[in-house]
């Protein structure tokens, strides 16, 4: 064995390199996870989510007739029963008027098309979408019109129902850990149900790190990678014995149980919340907040409904959501109470000044009052209606006018379908059938005509 | 030599007594107790269970158990407890029944859930309001909170189109569960 002065310079020289050298590699491996944790929050006051639509409108629509029949709406305490006693249709329907009040579009179509946005570097057909829901307690679940709807606008847009995810959808109680009551009952075919509770890999949240879903996030190799580009967080309006984190648990709180240990601090929820699965991403990942308030808890997090609002919340802002539900809802209406300081701190760490969030309620959605503005009106005149959202086989468009040719093409602006040097005016029918005979898929497509001294374009769904 | 020997016995005796002496807290910490509140299913005239979950403190927060709002259970000192769940026709009964050790802490539980889950409150006739107590908010039932010895429960009724009905119902359970625990002293 070498003693200390056996040691030569060489030697010395030699392993004082291999040291700093290995120093070095270890002090970049530190520096980056270290670069991973600190600061690491996606979000910052004054981030906007979606550029259209600001993050401080909240839109209520008050209709008791989403239900079939109150009576029996009061009875029904089982996820089961109390979809049987929705009226799908009517709630689709004022979804549609919540975008429209949401987006400050006319049109449904436009206003789901301005709410829900892609990265860029994406075809809609590639695009992931999951939809957070909350299982724990059959009586008080995101029923399934309005977790339905948001798949079938998702699907019209483009995104492939396979690529849709509704996740924490499996409520252990049924005695199943894998058995989802979402699962057969009126969704869109080919949507995933997945339970999927924190078995991603950890992520950087503020000066932690958490343990994800892999429905928002994927290890490879030594690096995370966020998988989603649309998130929507569709909770219930039901309180919550964590006091310290306000007393309730809508959009905030409804993360918390696939992202960590159900128990975090008000500031790891918030953290949480502010993360790269949440707030981050282009565009940002969390696109609409909806708090399903057709029945209510007072209590929580496993308690039956304690009232029966008839309402369904929407916006773009979890935070200006929660707090607009808790004080228009839960405070004015079910006499809830919470703990104010949580609300306040909530408030400041997002930014948020309460007097400057807007509550815009509305009551049952007439889309005859809309459609009439969907005649567009060209320089010329010219009015194209066409029955906006059809079965494939009984799509027709009524021109007015003399016109000389149709194109249809896809969102991507690939011609479909045209009909050109034609002169043709009055009902022109298309069978959805592509330039190569082939069926379109359900989805949104472009209607241009021509005609002399005019162009116009408009939308239709293909169902 | 003598002496050792007959030092040695006494600490052997003594040894063997201590080792087979049942550890018990002061009010009992047996899950034979627990076990034994357990209600089969169709014990009580028509109600078929349809999930049981055992838990603990390691995994009340599981979804089949507490979930989320186990929290507060363990801070007031959680043993151990079951939760069942049962129905009835249209009815359904989630029943929650917890050990915490002592009757001080059941009673801690109870209070808790008294003062802040409580909204529409109502008391049970045969039963003390520290005791025993109905909240009538639940759309379609009612809850119940209850203390017996060192068990807490809880008693959830949905379903009822009359509310008097499921009244009734956890009335008649509270009897049936304050007997039990009665008859495991």
């Amino acid at each position: 064995m070498k003693k200390a002065k056996d040691v030569t310079r060489r030697s010395f020289l030699k392993s004082a390199t291999a040291g700093i050298t290995g120093l070095s590699i270890a002090g970049s491996g530190i520096k980056s996870t270290i670069a991973g944790t600190k600061n690491s929050l996606a979000w910052s006051s004054g981030d906007q989510v979606n550029p259209q639509i600001s993050n401080n409108l909240v839109v209520c629509c008050h209709d008791p007739q989403m239900f079939k029949n109150e009576q029996d709406a009061t009875v029904a305490d089982t996820f089961h029963e109390q979809n049987e006693v929705v009226d799908t249709e009517r709630v689709e329907t004022n979804m549609d008027g919540m975008a429209v009040n949401l987006s400050g579009k006319d049109d449904p179509d436009e206003a789901w098309a301005a709410i829900f946005r892609k990265p860029e570097e994406k075809q809609w057909d590639e695009v992931k979408a999951a939809i957070k829901v909350n299982c724990i307690y059959t009586g008080i679940m995101s029923r399934i019109a309005i977790v339905g709807k948001v798949c079938k606008e998702l699907i019209k847009l483009g995104v492939q129902p396979s690529n849709i995810t509704i996740y924490d959808a499996c409520d252990n109680a049924y005695g199943s850990g894998k058995y989802s009551p979402y699962v057969g009952n009126g969704l869109p075919e080919n949507i995933i149900v997945s339970n999927s509770v924190k078995t991603g890999p950890h992520i950087p949240v503020g000066s932690s790190t958490l343990k994800c879903t892999d429905v928002l996030a994927v290890s490879s190799g030594n690096s995370v990678v966020y998988t989603n580009d649309i998130l929507v967080n569709c909770s219930v309006n039901k309180g919550h014995g964590f006091t310290d984190k306000g007393g309730f648990t809508l959009s905030l709180k409804n993360h918390t149980g696939t992202m960590k240990f159900s128990c975090p601090s008000l500031q790891e929820m918030i953290d949480e919340n502010k993360s790269e699965v949440i707030l981050g991403g282009n565009p940002v990942r969390q696109q609409l907040c909806i708090v399903d308030s057709l029945w209510a808890a007072r209590k929580g997090p496993f308690d039956p409904p304690s009232h029966l609002p008839a309402r369904i919340i929407m916006g773009t802002f979890g935070p200006a959501v929660d707090i607009m539900v808790v004080r228009k809802i839960r405070e004015e209406l079910m006499r809830a109470s919470h703990t104010e300081s949580a609300i306040q701190t909530i408030l400041s760490s997002f930014g948020i000044s309460e007097n400057d969030l807007q509550w815009k309620e509305i009551e049952a959605y007439d889309p005859t009052s809309v459609s009439r503005s969907r005649i567009k009106k060209s320089k010329n005149n010219f009015c194209m209606i066409i029955n906006g959202r059809s079965k494939a086989s009984e799509i027709f468009f009524q021109v007015p006018s003399q016109v000389s040719d149709i194109e249809i093409s896809d969102l991507s602006g690939k011609l479909i379908r045209s009909m050109n040097n034609i002169s043709l005016k009055g009902k022109i029918s298309w069978d959805g059938l592509s330039r190569t005979g082939k069926q379109v898929k359900t989805g949104v497509y472009i209607v241009r005509v021509k005609g002399n001294g005019f162009t116009q374009s408009q939308r239709i769904n293909v169902l | 030599m003598t002496y050792l020997f007959k030092t040695a016995s006494v600490v052997l005796v003594t040894f063997l007594l201590f080792t087979n002496c049942k550890l018990v807290s002061d009010d009992g910490n047996d899950s034979q107790g627990l076990n034994s509140l357990k209600l089969k299913s169709e014990e009580a005239s028509g109600w078929v269970e349809s999930a049981l979950f055992d838990f603990n403190v390691s995994n009340c927060t599981k979804d089949a158990g507490l979930n989320g709002g186990a929290q507060k259970y363990i801070e007031k000192g959680l043993v151990e407890g079951f939760k069942q769940t049962f129905s009835k026709s249209s009815f359904n009964f989630i029943l929650i029944v917890i050990d915490f050790g002592n009757s001080s802490n059941a009673n801690a539980m109870f209070s808790k859930m008294h003062t802040e889950e409580v909204f529409d409150e109502i008391i049970i006739d045969g039963f003390s309001e520290n005791e025993a107590i109905i909240d009538n908010s639940p759309l379609s039932g009612v809850d119940a909170y209850a203390h017996f010895g060192k068990y807490y429960f809880e008693l959830h009724f949905t379903g009822y189109s009359k509310k008097a009905d499921a009244k009734n119902a956890a009335s008649s359970f509270l009897e049936l569960f304050r007997n039990k625990v009665s008859n495991l002293k």
